[in-house]
């Protein structure tokens, strides 16, 4: 008997231990990656310095010639700047958002306030399949279908008759920050209009009553019951959206034109994003002798995940804020 | 006073009904002619309410009267409360759900097509079972259909309302100097009265009460019901209660449901006294 208890004991300490080590997995992959982007950029962080945020011009050098900069191997002529990148990430991702906002609010409204039941439910399971679509189809849509429609028919009229307006002028190019944002807008649908649309159904039936009681029209209702109410998750939903568009990479590198070098100066230009610009320059960057492309890539890394990271814990904080304030409420009532 | 000509249906239930619809009319001509004999301000006439098949009120005949309260009373599950809804249309959105015959307000058929439920709602004011404040001020609350309806033109018209309705609702004197703090920070029987008060804001006629007592204490429940008796002064009220006594103690005719039939109605002390009704007599001994 005794033996058998201390065996068992023995499993039930290796159980503890084991699944400890497991559930933890999460941040030590986190503290992983983080660290090993850190080692990698250090080449980058010590050669480039503060102008590797401030620099247009990526440009790898001539590789004929090494020089030595503070230790590390670099190629002469080389500069290495994220500006293009940096700058196409948050505008693509701002103009999906503006873009995306609207439209998966429409949708959760329709689902959670006007669409009927059976209806609604159905509906939704084709919204979050669109979640599931691999981003490279997405890609393909857009090179295929959308950007040739820009380019032949949208972007010359809004030249055209939005022309004086600052950046809605000039020649147009069909690949660019329009085809992007609007990509990464279809993409964001999903995720946003699903979150919003739970948080919107949890709005106290009891409030919505008192609303229509009042003599309120539906529309009413949304806008001066349920919105209010779900506010604050929905912004979270937003902000989570936002997260997976300055992410988003295959879609944006197919529609994007993959700009180098130059900063948008209207809204047809070619743009390029963090990821995007990695998932195309790592395989030349790796034929680099001194290493520094890939280590300054490294660092490109290090910048999105920093902000991406970010981004997820405000909008996570966001969200669970929300729906916690909504039962509170439920509570008090 | 027959409205335009009698509809030969009064029927939104799908063919099925026409032609029974026919026969009914025929009888609510008669119901109906009663029902405006005793000059009441709403007149429910052979109203039947379905909820897809299930039929949950059976040809619901009564008259409610201007500046009375009207008490619906029943056990759980009589259909008091649908009746209720059917005044003011709350049951619109319910899927499935249906009324034949005729809910006449002033003379006026709420469930014909020119009526817009949102306007009958401001005439028809309601307050829930549970205190469903909105969570924001206790002036935004009061303000609140005022705001929606544009009924004041200056920001001192719309504090002269709110004030007014608060007053009516016997809430000024405890919140009248913190009319910007959350009305979710109100007692439940306080966040009760805000109900009201927001309600009498719109100017209503008449105010329907679904049990509004019923989940305050005592203390609360005896100034909810002081608070009922005042405002009959001014609006008619209907309210719903399974609560006999409170029935007895506030309200001028007592209508008894039982199982979506209207087994009793009439003057309060002849339900609780004399009731002619063996099912009613049942109930009011406890028995049912």
């Amino acid at each position: 008997m005794k033996a058998g208890n201390s065996r068992r004991r023995l499993v039930d300490r290796v159980y503890d231990f084991v699944s400890a080590l497991l559930g933890s997995s999460a941040l030590l992959f986190l503290f992983m990656i983080l660290a090993v982007l850190a080692v990698f950029s250090l080449p980058s962080l010590v050669v480039n310095g503060l102008n590797f945020f401030t620099t247009v011009i990526w440009n790898p050098g001539i590789s004929t010639t090494l020089t030595a900069v503070r230790g590390f191997p670099a190629m002469s002529g080389a500069s290495y700047g994220m500006l293009v990148f940096f700058s196409g990430t948050l505008i693509s991702s701002g103009l999906a958002l503006l873009i995306g906002a609207p439209l998966s609010i429409g949708v959760a409204i329709f689902l959670s306030m006007i669409a009927p039941k059976r209806l609604s439910a159905s509906l939704s399971f084709f919204v979050e399949l669109l979640a599931g679509i691999p981003s490279i189809v997405f890609g393909f849509w857009g090179l295929l279908v959308l950007a040739p429609l820009l380019v032949n028919v949208v972007e010359p009229v809004m030249a055209q008759y939005l022309g004086f307006i600052p950046g809605f002028g000039g020649p147009v190019y069909g690949y660019g920050l329009i085809a992007s944002g609007l990509v990464l807008a279809l993409m964001i649908v999903p995720i946003v209009s699903a979150i919003s649309r739970d948080a919107m159904s949890q709005t106290p039936i009891e409030l919505k009553e008192a609303a229509m009681a009042l003599g309120m029209t539906n529309w009413e209702v949304t806008r001066k019951v349920v919105l209010p109410y779900a506010k604050t998750a929905i912004v979270g939903s937003l902000v989570l959206g936002l997260g997976r568009a300055l992410g988003e990479t295959m879609a944006v590198a197919m529609v994007s034109q993959s700009a180098l070098n130059i900063l948008p100066m209207t809204v047809y230009y070619p743009i390029n994003t963090l990821s995007a610009f990695m998932a195309v320059t790592f395989d030349s960057a790796l034929t680099d002798p001194s290493g520094m492309e890939i280590s300054s890539l490294a660092e490109l890394a290090l910048v999105l995940f920093i902000i991406t990271t970010t981004v997820n814990i405000v909008a996570r904080l966001l969200v669970r804020r929300g729906f916690i304030s909504s039962a509170e409420h439920l509570v008090q009532v | 006073m027959m409205e335009e000509e009698l509809r030969p249906a009064p029927n939104r239930g799908g063919d099925k009904e026409t032609r029974k619809g026919e026969i009914e009319t025929m009888t609510q001509n008669l119901s109906e002619e009663r029902a405006q004999d005793s000059g009441g301000l709403i007149s429910l006439a052979g109203l039947n309410a379905f909820y897809g098949e299930q039929k949950v009120l059976t040809d619901i005949t009564l008259s409610i009267a201007r500046n009375k309260i009207t008490v619906f009373m029943g056990p759980s599950g009589c259909g008091k409360t649908t009746l209720l809804r059917t005044i003011n249309r709350m049951n619109d959105g319910v899927r499935n759900f249906r009324v034949t015959g005729q809910v006449l307000l002033d003379g006026t058929d709420v469930y014909s097509p020119e009526v817009d439920p949102i306007l009958l709602r401001t005439k028809v004011g309601m307050v829930f079972q549970k205190p469903n404040p909105f969570p924001i001020s206790i002036y935004d609350n009061v303000a609140f259909g005022p705001r929606i309806h544009k009924l004041t033109k200056s920001k001192s018209e719309l504090d002269q309302v709110v004030r007014a309705s608060l007053e009516k609702a016997a809430l000024w004197d405890e919140v009248g100097t913190r009319l910007s703090k959350s009305a979710l920070e109100l007692s439940g029987g306080q966040q009760q009265r805000l109900c009201i008060a927001r309600a009498l804001a719109v100017k209503p006629e008449v105010i329907l009460m679904d049990e509004p007592a019923s989940a305050l204490d005592p203390g609360s429940t005896t100034r909810i019901e002081e608070l009922l008796v005042e405002l009959k002064e001014n609006y008619t009220v209907v309210l719903v209660t399974h609560n006999m006594q409170q029935a007895a103690r506030v309200g001028n005719s007592v209508a008894f449901l039982y199982k979506g039939d209207l087994v009793e109605f009439g003057p309060a002390d002849e339900i609780f006294q004399n009731p002619k009704n063996p099912l009613t007599e049942k109930y009011i001994r406890g028995v049912l």
